[in-house]
C-alpha cells in the first residue's frame, strides 16, 4: 500500500457505491458500467484483502478473462505496491485451472483422466479430430457445422449449480460428444477440457474444494460475463460447497463472447443468489451524458435499463456524426483516412483520442492501409500472432533494453532459464552463471538495435529459441507464432517499426487505434469511429430479432459506442455489390437499425453528411 | 601479480540503526574503522552483514524493537522504518557480476551497484500495522529482490573479536584450509591413490601382535554383548581413509618443530586464519592450475596464445599459472579467463574486527601493512591499534563518533591534499604512531615546547587533558592545513597554538627575533592562520580586517590561538618574576657549562633580551629538554592567555559532544 493506493481509496470513496463495493465483506457481485471505474475498485479491493484479511499460507485468487486484461490488472496491483507472492494467484482461468485443480489433483484422482505431464493440444491435432468427428457424422461443408458452435455446447454442457440451460441442435451434441471421446484418446487437453474438468473435479471432490477453500478464502473474478459456464460452475460450487467468499466484477451489458460461451445470463443468475450482495455502479466517469444515452439507445429495448449517469464530463454536449458513402467499403475506408480523422484533429483531439472500428481483422488490414497512405500512425490492437507467454516475454526484454529500470533482468532471465529448463534444453544444465553472462550479452547487444526486425531476428537466432521451443509441449503453435510476429515486423504493420513500439505493442504511442468491435472492449477514446453501420451488416442479416445473438449484437453496439468519451462518427454505404449464383448482385443497403435509433434521437441536418459534402 | 581489485563497499547509508540515526559514509577498497568502545563499529559492520553475510539467517536479518535507535519512541507502533544502503563499485572488470547485478545498477559512471535493507511495517487500508518485514532489493525497485543466490557472488565474511581461532583452524568441514584445498577440485583417482598407500603404510602397525590382540579381544566383547547384531566385524585403522575426510584431516604445523595450532600464541593463530581467509576469497577467475583435459579445452578457445605463455607444465601433467609476468598479460588473462572460465565465482569482502588482539605490535604493522597495500581484497577492520592506524593509508581511515546522541560515520576517503601533503601526514602518523586519530580533541602544535608545557599547563588549569582524552600533536611546523583537513574530514574537534613571530619592517625587509619597538610590524602567525582559514573556506578574504585585535577575535572563533613571539619569549615577556625566577632555575639546572654561562643567560633576560635568552637554551641546552624541565617550575601565572583560552577552548568542544 503505497501513497497511490491512498490517493486512489480518496477518490472512491467519494462515490458511495464505489465505496460501498470497496467495504463489502461479503460474497459480492459488483454490476459495473462503462467508464464506472471498475478497475479501480476491484483492484484497491484485492490489494486491501491481501493486506489485512488473507494470510499466508493462504494467498489472493484473482482471476480474469484474457492475458491481456490479466497484465492490466496485474499493472495496476503493481501500482498500488502489491506484488503477488508465491501463495498469491493473479491469471486466466484456464492457468487456475491447470495450476490449482488438474496439476495438484489430477494424478490424486485418475479417474478423470488427465495425462501427464498436461499437454495442450497442438493445432493441427485439434483440425484433425474435427475434420474425424465431420466425416463420422458425413458432413461435408465445415461451416455447415462450425468448430466453433461444437466448442462452445461442449463448454455450455457442464452441468452442476446452475439452472442455465442453452438451446442446441442434436447434430452439434452429437458432435460435440464424439470430439470429446476423440479427444481423449489423445495425450492433450484443450482449453475447454481444462476449464470443463477442472469444474467438474470441484463439484465432484470435496477435498479439492476444501484445499480451495484453505489456499484461496475469497476469489475475485473480473469480466464475469466473459467467462463461460465452467467457471460459473466453479463459482457457484465454491460460494455453496467450500465456503468461499466470491468477488464478482462485471457487466451483462457488455457480454459480447457468446460464440465462446459467455453469456450475461451467469452474471444474471450469479446476481439473484440470496448470498450475493449485488452492487451496482452507475456513475459514469468516462462519457457525456449523451453518449451515455446513445449507447443505451442501441441496447433497446432491453430491460432492465440501468440509469448511468455522466459524472467527469456531465456539462459537455456529444457530438455525432452521420455519413453516408456511395458504394461498398472501399470509400468507408478512403473518407476516415481522407476527411474525418483530418477533421477530428482540427478540432483539437490527437491520434490516440481516436479509434477506428470495423467489423472483422480484413476489414482492419484495408483500413490500416489507407491510413499509411495518408501518413496517418495508427495502432492496431489486433494482431495475427497470438500474444503468448513467450511473446509477452519478448516484449519485457525489449523494454529492458530501452529502459533497464522498466523491468527486471533477474525476472526476465528466470523466465528464459525456465523455458530452457522445461523443453529439456541442455543449456539448462550449464553453470547458471555462465548461462546468465551469455543472457546478459545477447540483451546488451541487442541494445544497439533500434529495429524491432533486427532486433527480433537477432535475440530469437542468439538464444536459440526455435530451437528451445520445437516440439514444445507446453506451448505447441509457438514456432509458428513466432514467424508470424516475425513476418509482421517484416512484412505487415510492423514492419520497419522500432523496437520502443514492439516494447509498447499494448499502448498505442501517439496513433489512431483501429480494432475490431469485439477487441475495443476495455479500452476508451475521446472519439470513436464506427464502419460498416449497414442493417444486414451490422446486425447481421442472418440473426432473427429477439434472439440471443440479435441481443449480443446489440450488446456489441453498445460496447463501441460506449468506448467514446465525446464524439461518435457512423459510416455507412447506400450499395453492396453481393456475389451469387447468378453472377454479382448490385444491392441497395439500408442503415443499421442502430443508426437509425442514434439518427433519430441525435440526427440533423447539421451533422448528416453525403461523403462528398463532409467537410475537409 | 593480481592487478585487478575485487569489488568494495563504496558507501554506506544507515537510517534509525542501532547507535545511528542517519549516517552517511563514501568509502574505499580498504578501510580502518576507528572510534571510542561502544560507539558502533560492530553495529556499522553488522548493517552491512544484514545485506551481505551469507551465514545470517532469516531470523538474524528480522530486527526487534531493540534495534532501532534509542532515540525514536516506540518505533514499531510509531511506525518508523529501519534503512541501509550500500554502494558497490569496482565490479564491472568481471562478466558474471556485471551480468547476476544488472538490476541494481543505479549509475554507469563509474559502475555503481546498489543494495538496500528495508525493516518496515506492512500496514492495512486504515494505515493499522500489521506487521515488520525485512526487505532487501537491487537498485532502486522493491521488486528486484536480492537473494540468497546473490550472496554467493558478493558478500562478507566478518572475522570476530572474540573467537575460538583454534577451533576454527581444527580440522573439520569448516575450516578455511579444507575449504581452500575443496577449491582446488582434486582429482577423486588421486585422492584414491593416495587413500590406498596411506592404507598400505599403516598396515605394518596393524599387524603388530599388541594391537591384534586388542583388535580381538574387542571383537569378542563387542559380539557377545551386541548379541544377534549383525554386521559387527570390528576395524582398527591408523588414519581415517575416506577420501573426503583425508582432505579435512589437513592442518597446518609450524616452524622447523612443525608445531601444531593448538601449541601456537593466539597471535600467530590469528595471522594464521586471517592469511588463510585471504588466500580462500581471493578472485579466482584466474586458475592458478589447470588439469589438462581443461588446459586443452582452453587451448582451443585461445587465440591470443596467452595461455601457453603463462602457464607452465608441472611434474603431475597440470598446467601450473606462473608468476612475475606483466600487469598488461596478467589483464589479457583476466579477460580470457573471465569469458571461458564458467566456475562461479564468488567475491568476498574480508571484515575483520580488532584483530589487534594477541598480536605483538610489530606484527600488528606487518600484517596491516601486508594487508592494507598489497591484497586485491576489499578489507574492513575495526580498530583501537594505534598500530594500525599508523600504518593505514590516509584515506582509508573511517571515524565513527557520536555527535548528540547518535553516531555518525566520517571518512578520509573525499579528502584532497597534494602528494606532498599525504606523504607528510602519513610520516607523521606512522612516526606518532597515529596519535591524531585517537583523540576526542586534538590541539595542533608547531614544537616541542608546546608538546611539554599544554598538557601541564592544562593540569594547572585544573582540566587534565587525559580526562578530557584530548591529545597534543605536534607537528613540528606551522602547515596546519592538510592536518585541519584530515581532521574535519574526521570530524575531530581541534584547535591550533601557534606562535605569533612578530616582525618588524626596517628597510622594506622583514626582521624576526625583535621586541616590539613601536615600528611598522605584523605577525607571521596570523598570516598562517589567515591563510589557512580562507583556503579551508572557514572564511572569506574580504571579511577579516586588519586590525590584530579584532583577527585575533575572529581566529579563536574558529579554535586558532595566535601568540605574540614565540612561546618561550611569550611567556619571559609576562614579566611574571615567578616566570623569570622560572627560567632561570631551569636553566640553572640544565646547563653543564660553568657559572659565567648562567650569569650570561640571566644578564639577557634581566635586560630584556629575551630573544637573546632563548639563543642560549636552544645553543646550550635545547628547547625540547628545557621545555620538559620547565613544566616541573611551572605556576598559573607563567601561562600565556591565548594557551590558556585554547585549552578552554578545546575542553569546551569536547564536553559540548558529550
Amino acid at each position: 500500500m503505497n501513497d497511490q493506493f491512498f490517493h486512489d481509496l480518496a477518490l472512491i470513496k467519494t462515490d458511495p457505491s464505489q465505496w460501498a463495493a470497496y467495504q463489502s465483506m461479503e460474497s459480492t457481485a459488483v454490476i459495473a458500467g462503462p467508464g464506472s471505474g471498475k478497475t479501480r475498485v476491484l483492484s484497491l479491493k484485492a490489494v486491501t484483502l491481501a493486506r489485512s484479511t488473507i494470510h499466508a499460507p493462504a494467498g489472493l485468487a484473482c482471476i480474469s478473462y484474457s492475458r491481456e486484461t490479466v497484465r492490466e490488472l496485474k499493472k495496476r496491483l503493481k501500482l498500488y505496491g502489491f506484488i503477488p507472492g508465491p501463495h498469491d494467484f493473479i491469471g486466466t482461468i484456464h492457468s487456475f485451472s491447470l495450476l490449482h485443480v488438474l496439476r495438484p489433483f489430477g494424478q490424486l484422482f485418475p479417474e478423470y483422466g488427465i495425462p501427464f505431464p498436461v499437454k495442450i493440444i497442438p493445432g493441427e491435432t485439434a483440425r484433425e479430430i474435427y475434420q474425424g468427428v465431420l466425416t463420422e457424422l458425413g458432413v461435408e461443408e465445415p461451416r455447415d457445422l462450425p468448430a466453433i458452435d461444437i466448442n462452445r455446447y461442449r463448454s455450455l454442457a457442464i452441468q452442476g449449480l446452475s439452472a442455465i440451460t442453452k438451446p442446441t441442435t442434436p447434430l452439434i451434441k452429437k458432435a460435440a460428444k464424439l470430439y470429446e471421446e476423440r479427444l481423449f484418446k489423445t495425450p492433450y487437453l484443450d482449453f475447454t477440457s481444462i476449464i470443463n474438468i477442472s469444474a467438474q473435479m470441484i463439484h465432484e471432490q470435496e477435498y479439492v474444494r476444501k484445499t480451495l477453500q484453505s489456499k484461496f478464502p475469497w476469489l475475485l473474478i473480473d469480466e464475469y460475463q466473459d467467462l463461460g459456464k465452467a467457471l460459473h460452475e466453479m463459482v457457484l460450487e465454491l460460494l455453496y460447497n467450500a465456503g468461499i467468499k466470491i468477488y464478482a466484477v462485471g457487466d451483462m451489458n457488455q457480454s459480447i463472447y457468446g460464440f465462446n460461451g459467455g453469456y450475461p445470463e451467469f452474471l444474471e443468475e450469479l446476481l439473484e443468489k440470496d448470498d450475493i450482495k449485488g452492487i451496482r455502479l452507475d456513475a459514469n466517469y468516462r462519457s457525456t451524458q449523451h453518449i451515455i444515452d446513445a449507447s443505451m439507445e442501441t441496447l433497446l429495448p432491453v430491460p432492465p435499463i440501468p440509469k448511468y449517469v455522466a459524472q467527469a464530463r456531465k456539462d459537455e454536449a456529444a457530438d455525432f456524426a452521420f455519413i453516408t458513402c456511395e458504394e461498398e467499403l472501399e470509400p468507408q475506408y478512403d473518407i476516415t483516412a481522407k476527411k474525418v480523422i483530418p477533421y477530428l484533429l482540427k478540432n483539437g483531439l490527437t491520434y490516440n483520442e481516436i479509434a477506428v472500428i470495423a467489423a472483422a481483422n480484413s476489414h482492419v488490414k484495408r483500413l490500416s492501409q489507407h491510413l499509411k497512405m495518408a501518413c496517418i500512425p495508427f495502432y492496431v490492437a489486433k494482431w495475427d500472432f497470438e500474444n503468448s507467454n513467450v511473446v509477452v516475454w519478448l516484449q519485457d526484454c525489449a523494454e529492458w533494453c530501452i529502459n533497464p529500470s522498466a523491468q527486471s533482468f533477474d525476472d526476465l532471465f528466470r523466465t528464459w532459464y525456465n523455458l530452457l529448463l522445461q523443453h529439456g534444453d541442455e543449456r539448462a544444465l550449464w553453470e547458471r552463471i555462465r548461462l546468465k553472462v551469455l543472457f546478459y550479452k545477447i540483451l546488451t547487444t541487442a541494445k544497439a538495435m533500434p529495429v524491432m526486425l533486427d532486433w527480433l531476428t537477432y535475440l530469437i537466432d542468439e538464444l536459440q529459441l526455435k530451437k528451445t521451443l520445437k516440439d514444445s509441449e507446453q506451448f505447441p503453435n509457438e514456432v509458428e507464432n513466432l514467424d508470424i510476429l516475425t513476418d509482421e515486423a517484416k512484412l505487415h504493420n510492423l514492419k520497419g517499426a522500432s523496437l520502443e513500439r514492439f516494447a509498447k505493442l499494448g499502448f498505442p504511442d501517439n496513433e489512431v487505434t483501429i480494432t475490431t468491435r469485439h477487441s475495443v472492449k476495455g479500452l476508451e477514446f475521446e472519439s470513436v469511429v464506427l464502419l460498416g453501420m449497414e442493417e444486414g451488416n451490422f446486425p447481421n442479416y442472418r440473426y432473427a430479432n429477439n434472439s440471443p445473438q440479435m441481443e449480443e449484437e446489440q450488446r456489441l453496439c453498445y460496447v463501441c459506442v460506449s468506448r467514446a468519451k465525446k464524439t461518435c462518427v457512423l459510416i455507412r454505404s447506400k450499395f453492396y455489390t453481393i456475389p451469387t449464383r447468378r453472377g454479382p448482385w448490385r444491392k441497395e443497403s439500408q442503415a443499421s437499425r442502430f443508426w437509425l435509433a442514434l439518427h433519430h434521437r441525435f440526427g440533423n441536418k447539421k451533422n448528416t453528411f453525403d461523403d462528398k459534402d463532409f467537410p475537409g | 601479480m593480481s592487478v585487478i581489485k575485487n569489488p568494495y563497499i563504496s558507501k554506506v547509508t544507515i537510517e534509525n540503526f542501532r547507535n545511528f540515526l542517519l549516517a552517511e559514509v563514501n568509502l574505499d577498497h580498504k578501510q580502518v574503522i576507528i572510534g571510542e568502545n561502544n560507539v558502533g563499529k560492530t553495529n556499522f559492520l553488522r548493517a552491512i552483514q544484514l545485506i551481505l553475510d551469507q551465514s545470517f539467517s532469516d531470523n538474524d536479518r528480522t530486527l526487534l524493537e531493540s534495534d532501532f535507535h534509542d532515540s525514536l519512541d516506540e518505533p514499531m507502533i510509531n511506525g518508523e522504518e529501519i534503512k541501509i544502503e550500500l554502494e558497490i563499485k569496482g565490479y564491472e572488470h568481471n562478466s558474471k557480476l556485471v551480468a547476476q547485478f544488472a538490476d541494481a545498477v543505479v549509475a554507469t559512471v563509474p559502475p555503481t551497484l546498489r543494495l538496500t535493507y528495508l525493516y518496515r511495517p506492512t500496514k492495512d487500508e486504515k494505515g493499522n500495522i500489521l506487521r515488520y518485514d525485512y526487505v532487501i532489493f537491487k537498485g532502486t525497485k522493491e521488486d528486484f529482490q536480492f537473494k540468497n543466490e546473490d550472496r554467493g557472488y558478493i558478500n562478507i565474511y566478518v572475522i570476530k573479536a572474540l573467537r575460538d581461532v583454534e577451533r576454527e583452524l581444527k580440522a573439520n568441514r569448516q575450516s578455511p584450509l579444507y575449504k581452500l584445498v575443496k577449491k582446488y577440485e582434486i582429482a577423486q583417482e588421486k585422492l584414491e591413490e593416495v587413500s590406498e598407500a596411506l592404507k598400505l603404510a599403516a598396515e605394518d602397525i596393524l599387524e603388530l601382535d599388541e594391537i591384534v590382540h586388542i583388535r580381538k579381544t574387542l571383537q569378542e566383547r563387542f559380539t557377545s554383548l551386541s548379541g544377534l547384531q549383525k554386521d559387527n566385524q570390528i576395524t582398527l585403522r591408523t588414519f581415517d581413509i575416506d577420501t573426503e575426510r583425508l582432505l579435512y584431516n589437513l592442518q597446518v604445523y609450524m616452524g622447523l618443530k612443525e608445531r601444531p595450532v593448538a601449541e601456537l600464541s593466539l597471535g600467530l593463530a590469528n595471522i594464521l586464519f586471517v592469511s588463510l581467509m585471504l588466500i580462500l576469497i581471493k578472485d579466482n577467475t584466474v586458475l592458478p592450475i589447470i588439469k589438462p583435459e581443461k588446459f586443452k579445452e582452453l587451448s582451443q578457445l585461445d587465440t591470443s596464445g596467452i595461455l601457453k605463455e603463462l602457464y607452465e607444465e608441472s611434474k603431475n601433467g597440470n598446467y601450473v599459472l606462473k608468476g612475475g609476468h606483466s600487469s598488461q598479460k596478467a589483464k589479457v588473462l583476466y579477460e580470457f579467463m573471465d569469458e571461458y572460465n564458467y566456475s562461479p565465482q564468488s567475491f568476498t569482502i574480508l571484515a575483520v574486527e580488532e584483530p589487534e588482539a594477541h598480536l605483538h605490535p610489530v606484527l600488528q604493522r606487518l600484517l596491516y601493512r601486508e594487508i592494507l597495500h598489497k591484497s586485491s581484497t576489499s578489507v574492513i577492520f575495526t580498530s583501537h591499534s594505534t598500530f594500525i592506524a599508523s600504518v593505514a593509508p590516509l584515506n582509508t581511515i573511517v571515524h565513527i563518533r557520536p555527535i548528540d546522541e547518535a553516531s555518525e560515520v566520517f571518512s578520509t576517503v573525499e579528502m584532497v591534499l597534494t602528494k606532498r601533503e599525504r606523504k607528510d601526514i602519513e610520516r607523521y602518523i606512522d612516526a606518532k604512531r597515529g596519535e591524531i586519530y585517537f583523540g576526542k580533541g586534538i590541539i595542533l602544535t608547531e614544537g616541542i615546547t608546546e608538546e611539554y608545557i599544554v598538557p601541564a599547563a592544562a593540569e594547572l588549569l585544573g582540566t587534565s587533558l587525559d580526562d578530557y582524552g584530548i591529545v597534543v600533536c605536534n607537528i613540528n611546523s606551522t602547515n596546519f592545513e592538510p592536518y585541519v583537513q584530515l581532521l574535519d574530514a574526521l570530524s575531530i574537534p581541534w584547535a591550533i597554538f601557534t606562535d605569533g613571530d612578530y616582525y618588524e619592517i626596517v628597510d622594506e625587509e622583514r626582521v624576526y627575533h625583535v621586541m616590539d619597538s613601536g615600528a611598522d610590524s605584523g605577525y607571521r602567525g596570523h598570516d598562517h592562520i589567515k591563510n589557512l582559514l580562507i583556503n579551508l573556506d572557514y572564511e572569506e578574504e574580504d571579511d577579516l580586517t586588519e586590525d590584530i585585535a579584532e583577527e585575533d577575535e575572529v581566529f579563536r572563533g574558529h579554535g586558532c590561538f595566535v601568540g605574540l613571539y614565540t612561546l618561550e619569549v611569550d611567556m619571559m615577556d609576562s614579566g611574571d618574576d615567578d616566570v623569570i625566577a622560572a627560567f632561570k632555575t631551569t636553566y640553572g639546572e640544565l646547563i653543564t657549562g660553568g657559572d659565567k654561562m648562567k650569569e650570561n643567560f640571566e644578564t639577557a633576560i634581566d635586560a630584556g633580551d629575551y630573544w637573546a635568552a632563548l639563543k642560549k637554551i636552544e645553543g646550550n641546552v635545547s628547547k625540547g629538554r628545557f621545555a620538559q624541565r620547565l613544566v616541573s617550575h611551572l605556576g598559573t601565572g607563567m601561562i600565556p592567555n591565548y594557551i590558556s583560552e585554547g585549552i578552554q577552548y578545546i575542553v569546551d568542544k569536547v564536553k559540548g559532544d558529550e
